[in-house]
């Protein structure tokens, strides 16, 4: 391992470190209902997201292109927007404060899981030097933040319908909580048709093609609707509450599917990424 | 008869109905290889592989599905259905706009001077969309009923322009030979054309000049560039330059760097009778420089199959193809008849043959597109994305204030995720120093 791969996976440790503190104050706050824990766990996470955010910056200097390229790469810069877009919305919907149950523990797991599977350094290569592809990323990273905090208020409505846990009641009732996950599930839905607008005009760009079919795509594409199909539901079909709940759960894991296992399975334009 | 059919196309079952077809189609897109994305060895493979499934495939297009006539009259379907819904939308998007008081409602009393109830509810950003003798209607982000209608309208325009480029567009690749010449009408290395498109000519013969591939210190391809040229029948000669993400465009075609490339081996083979056989193997360039790369070639008039592999520099220091080795083997039914490694300008006995390694050239493919439509489908596209903006991010709300005698019956409402958006209401009596019913 060279000099530039210790310095970049220290940072990443230091940042895991941080997060697991944060999550382990921020979750005893919920449960024991202790409100300064809770808030000292907001500091610790903000520092964690500083270094974390270095850790992302040096990496970029080093590798010579944006943290999406390699599962490491994809993983880090996924957990530091979750986390960060968390955080914005958290500022404008103080409601959605106990997603961090779900949210703190994804990040340091995330980057755990980067670290494990392999931090070497990839080159770019001429494909994917576009900015539409930046922001084809970007808006995928967005959306996924998003879908994470509809999945925390999906299970957290599930838990709430079926067991009587202590600390849900910091929730907000059913009918608010059922509402934040339509509305991120909303959220989630516009950003990953703007990812794949910025991926169509990045393909036409660079191969002529604006949709080619590749089992990223298709499966991506499937997944759009799937979320379409919800919020339809949800709006015209009546759909609320743990229907509507279980329904997301089925999106989220094709959410995840597309974005992170057809890569692996398929060879496709997209098999260049997280390799 | 109108009215049934109308309410056919908008039906949520019957839309539904499309949108689960579509996406069946789609599945089987997935599942069965399709033509324009599989190497045509691999689909006689899969075929062999498959036997009993192949007339079904064959019948239903099921190896190409995106252009087949029965996928394009599902859009066409499904397209009529928006297009009718999109029109409905607009009327009550129009009415929910411009609209007058509603009819009944969940509402309370209150007494307040009228002016001073008005001016509270325009300062928490709410226009008047209507006034008459029974009192006003106040609306928050009213473009936000027209979510709806641009996202039927984007979905429309997307999905026209997708009908019109999977009926028109004529695609066509050419996996060159530096020096290699195409005249216009010569076969495509892949070819594919809509369903109304006609065969795809080259307006020009063309010439690959040159092939420059860069490549990173991890082996890693950095930039790959042609430098091409135009032909005209006259011998008038047209220069171009392209790589990978740098476009040209030509005589209405728009010309693209493919990512495939790699070297191209000249190999004579000789029998024992002094028979003479020519051979260009086109090989993709191997990923990294201590790997090879491998192809596999029928030799013409022969039984047999010749395996090719080769690493860009025989001693496998370098990406450069400027000493590469190349290795054949000569198989008759699986039986291996000889294997021989080369280097340029080196010849060797193979099975019944000499085979010569005569010279190397860098190969490249290119892709010659003509397409309408586009604009269409990126315009759609951002279309659909501020529908849904607006449908998600700003959800109207309203106040109706309605007179009543002295008093004034106030109802308030949020279209979409009412709760969030409560505190304007609960802001508007503050401002003038009531508080919510019990």
């Amino acid at each position: 391992m060279n000099n530039a791969l210790i310095v970049d996976t220290s940072l990443h440790w230091a940042a895991v470190i941080i997060y697991v503190i944060a999550t382990v104050v921020n979750v005893y706050g919920l449960i024991f209902k202790k409100d300064r824990a809770e808030r000292i766990s907001y500091f610790i996470i903000l520092s964690g997201l500083l270094v974390h955010g270095i850790a992302l910056i040096y990496r970029w200097t080093v590798a010579g292109h944006g943290p999406y390229m390699t599962r490491y790469e994809v993983l880090s810069s996924n957990a530091w927007i979750a986390l960060f877009l968390f955080l914005v919305f958290v500022k404008k919907f103080p409601k959605i404060k106990p997603a961090s149950i779900f949210v703190f523990p994804s990040t340091f797991l995330l980057i755990a899981l980067g670290i494990f599977l392999n931090p070497e350094v990839r080159k770019l290569p001429p494909s994917l030097k576009s900015i539409w592809l930046v922001l084809h990323v970007t808006f995928y990273k967005i959306a996924l933040g998003t879908i994470l905090i509809a999945l925390a208020f999906s299970v957290f409505y599930i838990m709430k319908k079926r067991t009587k846990i202590g600390w849900l009641d910091k929730l907000p009732d059913m009918e608010t909580v059922d509402m934040y996950a339509y509305r991120f599930a909303g959220f989630g839905f516009v950003f990953w048709a703007i990812a794949t607008l910025a991926g169509s005009i990045w393909a036409y760009q660079s191969w002529g093609r604006f949709w080619a079919w590749d089992p990223v795509e298709t499966w991506s594409l499937i997944t759009w609707v799937f979320f379409g199909l919800y919020l339809h539901l949800r709006r015209f079909f009546g759909w609320k509450g743990e229907k509507a709940a279980y329904f997301f759960l089925v999106c989220f894991l094709l959410s995840l599917l597309s974005a992170f296992f057809t890569p692996l399975i398929e060879s496709s334009i997209h098999s260049e990424y997280f390799r | 008869m109108m009215l049934s059919f109308k309410r056919f196309f908008l039906s949520r079952k019957t839309i539904l109905a499309l949108i689960l077809l579509i996406l069946l189609s789609v599945v089987i897109g997935y599942i069965f290889p399709q033509r324009f994305s599989t190497a045509p060895s691999v689909m006689d493979e899969w075929k062999e592989a498959h036997p009993f499934l192949v007339p079904w495939v064959e019948a239903l297009g099921l190896g190409h599905v995106y252009s087949t006539s029965w996928f394009a009259a599902l859009l066409f379907v499904f397209l009529f259905s928006l297009v009718i819904s999109t029109y409905e939308q607009i009327k009550i998007s129009t009415k929910k706009t411009f609209g007058g008081l509603p009819a009944g409602g969940e509402s309370f009393r209150i007494i307040a001077e009228e002016n001073e109830l008005i001016s509270a509810i325009k300062t928490q950003g709410y226009f008047r969309a209507a006034k008459n003798e029974e009192g006003y209607r106040f609306v928050k982000r009213p473009w936000g009923y027209w979510g709806n209608v641009l996202l039927h309208i984007g979905i429309v325009i997307t999905i026209a322009s997708s009908l019109l480029i999977a009926l028109t567009q004529k695609r066509g690749v050419l996996n060159l030979v530096e020096g290699e010449i195409t005249i216009p009408g010569a076969p495509w290395a892949a070819e594919e054309n809509g369903l109304m498109a006609g065969k795809f000519v080259l307006p020009e013969a063309v010439r690959l000049e040159q092939v420059i591939a860069e490549f990173w210190e991890t082996d890693d391809l950095k930039q790959l560039t042609s430098a091409i040229s135009f032909i005209d029948p006259q011998g008038r000669i047209n220069k171009y330059t392209l790589a990978i993400n740098q476009t040209i465009d030509y005589r209405g075609l728009r010309i693209y760097q493919s990512y495939n490339s790699g070297d191209a081996f000249f190999v004579k083979f000789v029998d024992l009778e002094g028979g003479r056989n020519g051979v260009i193997l086109q090989i993709q360039s191997p990923s990294k420089r201590d790997r090879a790369s491998y192809g596999n070639f029928h030799l013409e008039g022969t039984p047999y199959l010749l395996k090719a592999k080769y690493f860009a520099d025989a001693g496998k220091r370098s990406m450069d193809s400027t000493n590469p080795l190349l290795v054949l083997r000569l198989m008759d039914k699986g039986k291996v008849l000889g294997e021989i490694n080369l280097r340029k300008g080196e010849s060797d006995k193979i099975g019944p043959y000499t085979a010569s390694f005569l010279e190397a050239s860098k190969w490249a493919g290119i892709i010659f597109v003509d397409i309408t439509g586009m604009p269409g489908i990126f315009l759609g596209f951002f279309i659909i994305i501020a529908g849904s903006g607006l449908t998600y991010f700003m959800p109207p709300s309203e106040f109706f204030v309605r007179r009543e005698g002295n008093e004034f019956s106030i109802a308030w409402k949020a279209t979409r995720f009412e709760s969030f958006y409560k505190e304007e209401f609960e802001s508007v009596l503050k401002d003038i120093g009531k508080d919510l019913p019990l």
